[in-house]
Formats: C-alpha cells, structure tokens, sequence
C-alpha cells in the first residue's frame, strides 16, 4: 500500500489518530496535499495591515487608534507554505514489517519582526510631537524562503515518522536595529540619530522562485504516542552562498540643517547635503554563511470523552529571535461518524489570544479534509490582529 | 492569502514632522563676489570696482585685409613649338607685390593666424617644375619656397595645382626686394622643364604659368613701421551691474577714489581726451557727469620702447576723490552704466621714428579705471533685489511653516521682502513682507556690534509648493537703512547676519 503526504502543518491531523483505522484500510499509498497562510500580530490590527500591503490611505485616526493599542514591543509574523507528501505501505522497511517510506516536497516562506512602540510612533505619525525626546526605533525583520526535498520512513501504525530533508535556499534577508535612537533636540535646533545595526542578504544577483542561493539540509519527525503528538520541523541549517551580504551600520549623526553660509549672492544653488551622509554609506561584507531554518518544536495531547466530544491542547515553540511560545486549545464534537467540528483558542506565539474553528472529514473509503483557521475574526473584522487558513487534503490510492 | 494580492495602489500616509532646514552666517563677502570687496587694516570694507576700457584696442592700425595677388609669368620666346630637355630652364623672374594696407607704411609684419593660399596654372604643354620663392616670408628664418610640379597643359585646358600655408609665426618682411620700401612683398619664380620628366616640353612663345596668392584672415601679432597720424573718436558704456546687482534708494557716501590709469604698450605716442565721463542710473532716468579738470584734460602718452627683452611702456593715472571732484555725488546716482566718450590721436607730432613704430597686439593702449568705495556710509530705503530662477519641480505633499530666527549683527536695518511669481513676473505669492530686522548696537569698538535678534514665520502651504515650479522665480528684496536720516554707518568685516531656519510640516510618505 503507498501512502502519500504533504506537511505544512506538521501534526498529523487529530482525526488521523482517532480513526486512524480508517486511513489504513487502503491498499498502496496516501498522498497528501497540505497549504497554509498566515498572518498575526501582537498589535496592528489587519485593514491596518492590509492598507499597507494592499495601497491605499491610512487616516490620522487609523494610525493614532494603532498606537494606542500597542505595547512597547510589537511582534509579528507570517508565514505560507504548501507540499505534497506520498506514503507508501507497501514492502518492509529496515525488516519491519510496520515501516514504510515516504517522500516530501514543500516550499515555505517564514517571516517574523518586532518593532518598538516608538518606531511604528516616528514612522507613522513623524517627529513634530516629540520635540525634547528621545525615540527607539529599534526593530527586527527576517524573511526566508527555501524548498525542501525529503525522504524518510513512516510507523504504519501510529502515523510517526522520521524525514531528511535536501533544503534549497530561495532567499534569506534580516535587518536588525539594536539600536536606533531618534533624538528631537528641544526647540528643533538639531536632530540625532544613533544607530547599531545589521542587515544581511542572500545573493542579490538572483531572485524568483526556487532559485538556488544557499543549500542545507532540515530533520523532520514527527512522534505519534497514543494520543500524544510531539513534532519538530525544519531542524537543519543552509549554507547561504558566497553572495551572502553582512552590512553592519554603528555610528552617530547629528542634523542641524544646510550650512548654506557659503552661498554667494543667493544663487539659487542647491546646497549640496551635508558630506556626512555619506558615513551612513557602509560597503558590505560577502561570504558562504551557515544559518539556521526557523525550526519549530510541538507538543498536542489529544482526549475524548464519551466517543463524541473532544478536546486538545498543547504548545508550540519557534527556534527565532521573536516568538513566543504559543499555546493551544480546542474542543468540538464528532457529530457524526467520521467528522469532527472544533473551536481553537490559541495565545502566544506572534500574537494574542485568537479563536479559530477547524472541521475535519474523513471518508471511509480514503479521502480526508482538514479546513479551519487559528484566527476567524481575521476574515470577517478588520480590527482583527491576524487571520490564517490551513488545507490538507489526502488520498488513499 | 495576503500575500497573493496585488498592489493597486501606493500606501500613503501623513506625519508631523519637525526638523532643522538651514541655518549659516550671512556676512558681506557672501552677497558680493570677492573680486568686488576688501577689507582695509582697520577691517572695515571697501567696495573695489574695476572696468577696463576695451575701445581703447588700436590694432586695427595694422590690420591686413584680405589680399589676393594674381601673377602672370609669359616664356620669353617667340613662335615655336620649342623641344625644350627636362632640367632647362624656361622662366626666372623677380617681383615685388604691394600689399593693399592704407595709411600705415609697415616694414614689418609676424603673423598669428591666417593662411596663404596659391593656385598655380599651367598652359605650357610639358612636365614642369615651378619654383615661387617668398624669401621676405619666413619661419623660424626658413623662407617659404613653393615647389610644385606641373603636368602638361594648354591654352584651353590648362593644368591646376593648389595648395595653402598656415601663417602662423610667420615673419613677413614688407621691405621689397630693395629692403627700404614698405607694404611690398618681394618674391621669385623659376620655371623649368621637369628634370624627371620623360622627355622635353613642346613650348610655344606666350605660354605662360599664373600664379594666385591669397592672404586668408592674416591676423598680426606684431607689426613694425609707420602708423600714421590718425584720431579714432571712441564711446563706451561699462555696466556697473553684473555681479554687483546696484540697489535702489539713497546712499549716502562719505568718501570715493577713482584711479584711472592709461598705459600705452605700442610704439606710437597718443593723446587720449576723455571728453564726457557720465554716471546714468537707467531706472530713474537720471545722470550725473563727472566733473574734474585733471581727468577731463588731454592726457599724454609718450611711445612705449621695445627693449629686444620686452615693452618699456609709458603710463600716466588720474586720481579722482571727493576733494577734487564731485565724485561721491557721481556714485550716488547708484549708476547702473558709466559712459565714456572722447578721442585718441596716434602720432600727433608725426613720423619720429623714421618708420620704427611698432604694436604688439596683445599689449596695446590699455585703460582701465577702479573705484574703492570705503564702506562708511548712510543708507535710506536702499533696496537690493535679486530674482533667483526656479528649476525643477518640488515633487512633495505638504503643509506647514517655516520658522526663522535671525541675528542682525549690521548696524543697519533691513526689511525684507519675497515673492514667488510666474513666468510672465506676476506674483503668485508672498512668503515675506516687510519683515523687519533692527540695526545691531553699536559698541565702542567698531568691530564689535550687539545683534538684533528677529523671529518670523513663513507659513509653506501645498499651494505654495506646487506652484515652485521651472521657469517661475523667486523675487528677493532687501531694504537697507541707516536712519531717517541716512546717518553715516560703517561697515565691518566682523558684522554678518546670523539665521537658522526649521521647518514644521504635515507631509506625506508614499510607499509605492
């Protein structure tokens, strides 16, 4: 029997492991189509975010209501893959009569950032007010993009499995400000920017999908104990090619305006801006680096009472410099044999508290769907701090 | 599913901001080129202004004209057809050519430009070699030799040859072939059968070679013989605006120089005789003429020496102040031209070189005059003004001010004015009236004044912005004064205006 699967969401699905009798009934493979979106913040609410994405005007009372709303740190993070993933049954594995093999291909896209209250304050609603003060802007951003090509085994089982993966490295770009302190001198007599940061690039000279700017290798499992599931995901490293970019920024500049005292007979000249610009001019540092994926380790205890109603929860970590552990909870009901409707709540992570909704089905004869969100307010309410959706489709063939 | 749209439009979006714009010193040498202004030891300014008059250039003496000379040279035999062998000789005939110059009798002539062009023209029918010597043309004392030569021709079809020469550094001896004439080039031409030719040439008596010499543009660097006697009448209008930009209003002055000084490089003796000098201020339709005996008297320029190793050359200055002349009432005016008019006699008393004046023409009768205005002076309603053109648009959203401080550390006020106005100069809008900067407090010490400090906005709306445009301009008026009076004020080096300019504004930020 082959079975076939693809995995963005790295659980297997709960119903899976309820019916898991079901799924094994068939007689080759499983294929596996799985697809995510995501998008959440800790603070800026998403017709916020969809203005500045999309285009358009964000008013005064928008951006004062955003402000108003944060903390002093805002976190954020988005993500978007999809994959397809093939199990086979058939034959034995390393003489196990219970192993079978399966094969992964997936493209994944993982961004995350913080930014500080007083940087989303200076961008979005300038300096004027701050006359006399000093602002933090400092923020973090990070983009990767890469494609995996795995092979691994399979518990035919429990649905446990083990995968390496070959990673190619699409794109790679970080932009950390450690410090970025705007100062407004009182009576605007100058202005300060103190500054300590990095930014690094993956090779510049290519772009689009699947191109090739770095390669590695990612360990996938997945561990099916009773109704206990632990995961990790995308735990490997990419070798980012000699392209690889490191700008490192550490200076002071101070603005007091154009010195326009040499300006003979007025002119009209444009007074050249001030040389000292150029210091913020850093020429770059290229080499092969070695960084690490955005792993994610997972926790999920599943638990049924009376065969209809059911609960889970657990805990999710992300291996990055601005997730927080975020945990999870559901209950729902299996109103009829083979579904299974429930509500999420999950908190942490790059956001806060959301509520989401998932509805799963599996046909007896070897099809199964998995549809639901961890954010529902996000599709209906722009106030809304993230919304998502995640697929999986699989196939008994 | 966010990421999947597309972009429509750019984010945009508004933000307060305040930031520093401009700020600097603003002292006199900043409003007035440095080539005008000096400061004398006690540091006080002087405003030094210099004109040279160029209608004084008399080198137009010794211009050459364009020449043309044609040269027919007949075989002196009669009948034929001769059989006459490669090598012998058919012509050999000396000339001298008057150059057509008028009233100047030059010996002696070095070229800086021009060409000789020549065309030869053969009727004779056989091979020949023409041979025209110019030896009184020369370079480097290398005479020019024109070898040329010909293929057989005929009294229809002769043959034609031409060719050009650079003058350039050419000396060209005008002496003729005696060596004591004048205007007269001297010259030779030998004509021979082609000693390489294949066999002899078949001449008949009456054949002849032309020969057309042109002089193209000469243009001399030196010239050597006798100028004549010649008055030129000349009349010069010199701007006194320019880099200055002349104000507007009443000055008052408390003293002026003019120095003007005439030398004469050439040599020749001249008499110049200024006969007006006139102070026109175009915008009040006004003149004033200056009034002093000295300068108004013919002035003598006895001949400049040529030394072999250079010029010694002869000069003679006029010095003109408040206390000989009505001068200060002359700079007044606030002239924007100053106009000379009067004559210049060239060898008044004759021939007393025996045809051995000469003229360099890079160093001529040169005249120039400079006038120092010590900065110590009364100022009422002077206005000095400037437009500045705009170019480039300012691609920008926003609404806001401009907020100036400034210091006024001159002992003067200043009101100041600025408009924008379109192409056709009408004003679009005003972004200064009449802002009023008091006089700084005099010290004890002159160098040391207490500033006055002023503050005023510029209000910077979008209308404004989107109206800096090209081909608008900015229209900048001060307006100076030293008291109702116009009292006496001095002006130090020290003294300068300080500002500093921030700007505060709604602006807008386009994401595209």
């Amino acid at each position: 029997m082959l079975v076939t699967a693809l995995s963005v969401q790295a659980q297997l699905p709960s119903l899976w492991l309820l019916e898991r009798d079901s799924l094994a009934a068939g007689n080759c493979a499983i294929i596996r189509l799985d697809g995510a979106a995501a998008l959440q913040t800790t603070g800026i609410d998403m017709g916020f975010v969809r203005t500045l994405l999309l285009g358009g005007y964000l008013d005064d009372a928008r951006i004062d209501k955003t402000f108003e709303r944060l903390h002093e740190y805002t976190y954020g993070g988005a993500g978007m893959g999809a994959g397809i993933g093939l199990y086979s049954m058939a034959g034995r594995v390393l003489g196990h009569d219970d192993l079978g093999l399966h094969v992964r291909a997936a493209h994944v896209v993982d961004l995350h950032g913080s930014m500080r209250k007083s940087a989303f304050d200076l961008a979005f609603r300038g300096n004027a007010h701050l006359e006399g003060q000093r602002a933090d802007a400092g923020l973090f951003y990070q983009q990767t993009v890469f494609q995996k090509y795995g092979i691994g085994v399979f518990s035919r089982s429990s649905m446990s499995e083990v995968s390496l993966s070959f990673v190619n490295g699409q794109s790679f770009e970080r932009l950390f400000a450690k410090k970025a302190e705007f100062t407004t001198y009182e009576g605007v007599d100058s202005l300060k920017l103190d500054y300590n940061a990095t930014y690094m690039s993956s090779d510049t000279s290519t772009r689009g999908f699947a191109v090739s700017e770095g390669q590695g290798f990612s360990l996938d499992a997945s561990f099916n104990i009773g109704l206990v599931s632990i995961t990790v995901q995308h735990l490997g490293l990419v070798r980012w090619n000699s392209n690889f970019e490191t700008y490192a920024y550490d200076s002071s500049y101070v603005w007091n305006g154009f010195d326009i005292s040499d300006i003979a007979s007025l002119t009209g000249d444009t007074p050249e801006i001030d040389q000292r610009l150029d210091s913020l001019q850093v020429s770059p540092t290229r080499g092969a680096r070695w960084l690490p994926l955005p792993a994610t380790a997972e926790i999920r205890l599943i638990s049924m009472f009376r065969k209809q109603v059911y609960t889970e929860g657990g805990i999710r970590l992300r291996y990055n410099l601005v997730g927080l552990p975020e945990v999870f909870a559901a209950a729902g009901i299996k109103p009829w044999k083979h579904h299974l409707l429930c509500v999420r709540a999950t908190a942490g992570g790059y956001g806060r508290l959301r509520a989401g909704i998932e509805y799963q089905w599996m046909h007896p004869g070897g099809t199964f769907l998995r549809l639901g969100t961890d954010n529902a307010p996000g599709f209906v309410s722009e106030w809304a701090r993230g919304t998502g959706l995640f697929l999986t489709f699989a196939k008994i063939i | 599913m966010l990421f999947a749209c597309r972009r429509e439009e750019p984010t945009r979006w508004n933000v307060d901001v305040a930031a520093p714009l401009a700020f600097g010193n603003l002292s006199l040498e900043d409003l007035v080129a440095d080539s005008l202004l000096y400061a004398d030891p006690s540091g006080l300014w002087h405003l030094a202004l210099n004109y040279s008059l160029t209608e004084f250039d008399v080198d137009s003496l010794v211009a050459i004209p364009d020449t043309s000379i044609e040269k027919i040279f007949e075989v002196p035999l009669v009948g034929g057809p001769y059989a006459i062998p490669p090598g012998q000789e058919i012509i050999n005939q000396d000339e001298n050519t008057a150059l057509a110059v008028n009233n100047v009798q030059l010996k002696e002539v070095i070229a800086k430009g021009g060409s000789l062009e020549y065309a030869v023209k053969s009727y004779v029918n056989g091979e020949l070699q023409c041979i025209y010597s110019l030896p009184g043309v020369s370079l480097n004392g290398v005479p020019v030799v024109i070898d040329v030569h010909t293929e057989p021709g005929n009294q229809f079809y002769p043959y034609e040859l031409t060719g050009s020469i650079d003058l350039t550094g050419h000396r060209i001896d005008l002496t003729g072939g005696n060596g004591i004439g004048y205007n007269e080039i001297f010259s030779n031409l030998v004509v021979k059968v082609d000693p390489l030719a294949a066999g002899p040439a078949q001449v008949f008596g009456g054949d002849a070679i032309e020969i057309l010499l042109t002089f193209k543009e000469p243009e001399v660097s030196y010239a050597r013989g006798y100028f004549g006697q010649h008055t030129y009448d000349f009349g010069q209008s010199v701007s006194v605006g320019g880099d200055l930009h002349m104000p507007q209003g009443t000055l008052n002055l408390e003293s002026a120089a003019l120095n003007l000084r005439l030398t004469n490089a050439v040599g020749a003796d001249a008499v110049v005789n200024f006969g007006t000098i006139r102070a026109i201020n175009s915008a009040a339709n006004d003149y004033v003429l200056l009034n002093n005996p000295e300068i108004l008297a013919p002035v003598n320029l006895t001949r400049a020496f040529d030394t072999g190793n250079g010029i010694a050359m002869n000069s003679a200055e006029v010095l003109v102040n408040q206390n000989n002349s009505n001068l200060t009432n002359f700079l007044e005016l606030l002239p924007d031209r100053l106009v000379f008019t009067g004559s210049i006699a060239i060898n008044p008393l004759g021939n007393l070189t025996d045809g051995n004046d000469f003229i360099y023409t890079d160093r001529m009768l040169e005249a120039g005059i400079a006038i120092d205005i010590p900065l110590s002076l009364g100022m009422k309603d002077l206005v000095l003004s400037d437009t500045i053109a705009l170019s480039g648009t300012a691609d920008l959203v926003a609404n806001g001010r401009l907020v100036c401080t400034v210091d006024n550390y001159f002992p003067f006020s200043v009101s100041l004015d600025c408009q924008l106005a379109d192409e056709q100069g009408q004003v679009l809008h005003t972004l200064l009236s009449g802002v009023a900067l008091p006089p700084a407090q005099i010290t004890t010490d002159p160098l040391i004044t207490l500033g006055a400090a002023s503050n005023f906005e510029i209000p910077v709306t979008q209308a404004l912005i989107d109206d800096f445009r090209e081909g608008r301009s900015l229209i900048l008026r001060a307006t100076l004064s030293s008291g109702e009076d116009a009292d006496i004020v001095r002006i130090y080096k020290p003294q300068h205006i300080a500002f500093f300019v921030k700007a505060y504004a709604e602006t807008e930020i386009e994401v595209k």
